[in-house]
């Protein structure tokens, strides 16, 4: 079953809600930059994230 | 169809269903499924005499509802076989056993209650896959009243309406009252371009139906005026242009804009349609006698998945089958020796069937006639030493070109030659590294890393492109004159598929600041899923990247088409961008975490490669004393 979880963007940062489904393999893309390089955000992501400097595009 | 049915060189399967295929281009094997008829359909007659017994009373589909048939019954006049069929769902209903009128009345006695189904195994060498669409059901845009309203109907309906084999003998007749209607509305565009309620594409069709429907009715009765709510219409074909001209000519008035209010009168029937016209601007009410909602064409529904399973097809995001390539093969299906006809790969008309059947059984006719495949050099090859039997590469195989391995039985798993594509998901997948990829190896691809990343490491960008999208994306932008940063290095593979973990890990090993995968988008990948198994496989370099203290930001994804060049070059400025952010120290860190990384990797894959070798051993020694 999908449920709303948190996506981000591994190239502008940006923080996105998506509809998941853990089974299903599909095309995403960041709705702020278009980059295709975004993941779910998990606990130790969140962790790495706030570590990394910031990395702003566009 | 009655000249297929009688070719000495066609056998029609008709009433059966596709239960399994396997194998490859050549050589494929297909179980059929013969659903019972009930009727031997070489001894019927089709004289009809067991219709006029049966006391069972269903919907006619073929005459979509409009009027009834038997239990017994011809599925439509011109149907081939012809002979009778007997839908056992509908004769039985709630009842154990048939009544059996039928067979009594039937002089030839070719009507058996007890038939069964029955299972054919063929060997085919090439299919043609010509499963058809489903027309859009309209109830789920109820603001024009299809399911409130009896003078509302689709187009479908409409068809048999006016056809002379239709219900009411070709007499256009509402259904309401019975009368025949002088004002007739078109509604266009019901379930096709409307991204957020139905199919975001256009149906190809719908237009030139409603043309002929007018002209139709200005035939049979030249006092009916009709009037066609349209958004825009597309008179694209050949001769089209002129249909439409004689469609204005013969009086039938077109209303740019789609109705935005309908109600039926109960008292006379009628159907008031308020629109807004927009060339105009004005709103406009119209009163009609029949609506007809021009609807669209979707996907088929039944059975569609399943030939898409069955011979590993991949579909665009509409759900439509996926040509090999849209200008080069636009009938050949990704997986060899298969190809389209019809609208399972898009929506189309009559003549764009008929030409892409032709096209389709000339394409499978050489197959044949030549009695051989010229295949690409780009094929994998798996060598047994070191291979430990885990299967990966069966599974991860879009093309089920690799045969299933048992460790049991000693069975290595082996690549179908002539059913590879060369995507090389498998040689990334293998744990083991025990598949070659002819012509993209691991010591050609990571050559080129080691190239370069030679000189200025700091300055380079290690992007690995696709052949068919993102490194011709990159042509498209070269030639378009676009401009992009020189710090991008492409490294071209057939697939995103092919990009091993190890690339990657050997990009960082050897100090690069920043790695790009890039590959088709899901809908356009040219090998049918590999594209999922990158994704897939980014994901988990990212995670281990986290475990290795790296920013995941250092190794990016982009899906780029062919076409989009000015993507492409976006997306090599961002990457310039970004490598600008990554220090030197962060590089030499992460240097020594991934040496040490791989390192360890290197040890576990001595470890499994001497255990597989051991188990290896232990095989050809019992396969020995065996024999």
């Amino acid at each position: 079953m999908a449920e709303s979880t948190t996506f981000y963007c591994l190239r502008c940062q940006n923080r996105f809600p998506v509809q998941y489904d853990p089974k299903e393999v599909k095309e995403r893309s960041c709705p702020r930059c278009g980059s295709n390089s975004v993941r779910k955000e998990t606990p130790a992501a969140a962790e790495t994230q706030a570590r990394s400097p910031s990395v702003k595009i566009g | 169809m009655m000249d297929a049915g009688r070719h000495p060189k066609v056998e029609l399967l008709t009433d059966s269903e596709v239960e399994e295929i396997s194998g490859f281009v050549g050589n494929f094997r297909a179980r059929i499924r013969r659903k019972a008829r009930y009727v031997d359909e070489k001894a019927c007659t089709s004289c009809g005499e067991c219709a006029k017994v049966c006391p069972v009373v269903v919907p006619d589909e073929y005459q979509q509802g409009l009027s009834s048939r038997r239990a017994i019954y011809l599925p439509f006049p011109q149907a081939v076989p012809s002979s009778y069929a007997l839908n056992m769902s509908d004769c039985l209903g709630v009842r154990p056993i048939a009544c059996g009128k039928c067979v009594e009345v039937c002089d030839k006695k070719c009507i058996d209650l007890d038939m069964e189904d029955r299972f054919l195994d063929i060997e085919i060498g090439t299919i043609v896959v010509a499963t058809g669409l489903d027309v859009y059901d309209p109830r789920a845009q109820d603001e024009y009243g299809y399911t409130r309203f009896e003078n509302v109907i689709t187009s479908m309906e409409f068809e048999r309406l006016i056809c002379a084999g239709g219900p009411t003998g070709g007499h256009l007749i509402r259904p309401s009252d019975r009368k025949t209607p002088k004002r007739i509305g078109f509604v266009q565009c019901v379930g096709s371009r409307a991204p957020a309620r139905a199919a975001p594409y256009c149906s190809n069709v719908c237009c030139m139906n409603t043309v002929k429907d007018t002209l139709l009715i200005s035939e049979h009765d030249p006092d009916a005026v009709s009037h066609v709510f349209y958004t825009d219409m597309r008179a694209f074909g050949k001769g089209f242009e002129d249909l439409y001209r004689r469609s204005r000519e013969a009086g039938v008035r077109y209303v740019r804009g789609l109705p935005g209010h309908v109600k039926q009168d109960p008292k006379t029937g009628d159907v008031r349609v308020t629109v807004e016209n927009t060339l105009t601007g004005d709103l406009e009410r119209y009163e009609v006698d029949l609506l007809v909602l021009s609807v669209g064409l979707v996907p088929k529904k039944n059975g569609g998945n399943k030939v898409k399973e069955l011979l590993a097809l991949s579909s665009t995001s509409d759900g439509f089958l996926l040509e090999a390539h849209p200008k080069l093969k636009p009938v050949d299906a990704p997986t060899r020796g298969v190809y389209f006809a019809g609208c399972v790969e898009a929506p189309k008309d009559v003549k764009d069937s008929v030409t892409q059947a032709s096209a389709a059984a000339a394409r499978a006719g050489a197959l044949l006639a030549a009695g051989r495949v010229k295949i690409e050099a780009i094929t994998a090859e798996i060598e047994r030493e070191g291979c430990n039997f885990c299967g990966r590469c069966a599974r991860v195989c879009p093309y089920h070109a690799i045969t299933e391995s048992d460790k049991k039985r000693g069975l290595y798993p082996v690549v179908i030659q002539a059913a590879c594509a060369g995507c090389g998901t498998c040689a990334a997948e293998c744990p083991n590294d025990t598949i070659t990829m002819r012509h993209f190896t691991d010591l050609q691809l990571l050559g080129q890393v080691d190239a370069i990343l030679e000189e200025k490491p700091m300055e380079k960008v290690v992007a690995f492109a696709c052949n068919w999208c993102s490194y011709a994306g990159g042509d498209t932008c070269g030639t378009s004159r676009l401009q992009y940063p020189p710090s991008v290095r492409l490294i071209r593979t057939m697939c995103s598929g092919r990009v091993d973990e190890d690339f990657v890990w050997h990009a960082f090993e050897k100090g690069a600041p920043l790695v790009l995968v890039s590959g088709c988008h899901f809908s356009d990948c040219h090998y049918i899923s590999a594209v999922t198994w990158t994704q897939q496989r980014v994901e988990k370099i990212w995670i281990q990247m986290e475990k290795l203290g790296m920013r995941p930001e250092r190794l990016q994804l982009d899906w780029i088409s062919a076409a989009e060049g000015q993507k492409f070059a976006r997306v090599m400025r961002q990457m310039d961008e970004l490598l600008k952010q990554i220090t030197p120290e962060e590089v030499e860190q992460s240097k020594k975490a991934v040496a040490e990384f791989l390192r360890q990797k290197r040890e576990k894959l001595e470890k499994r490669k001497a255990k597989a070798a051991e188990g290896a051993g232990a095989l050809a020694a019992a396969a020995l004393e065996k024999s």
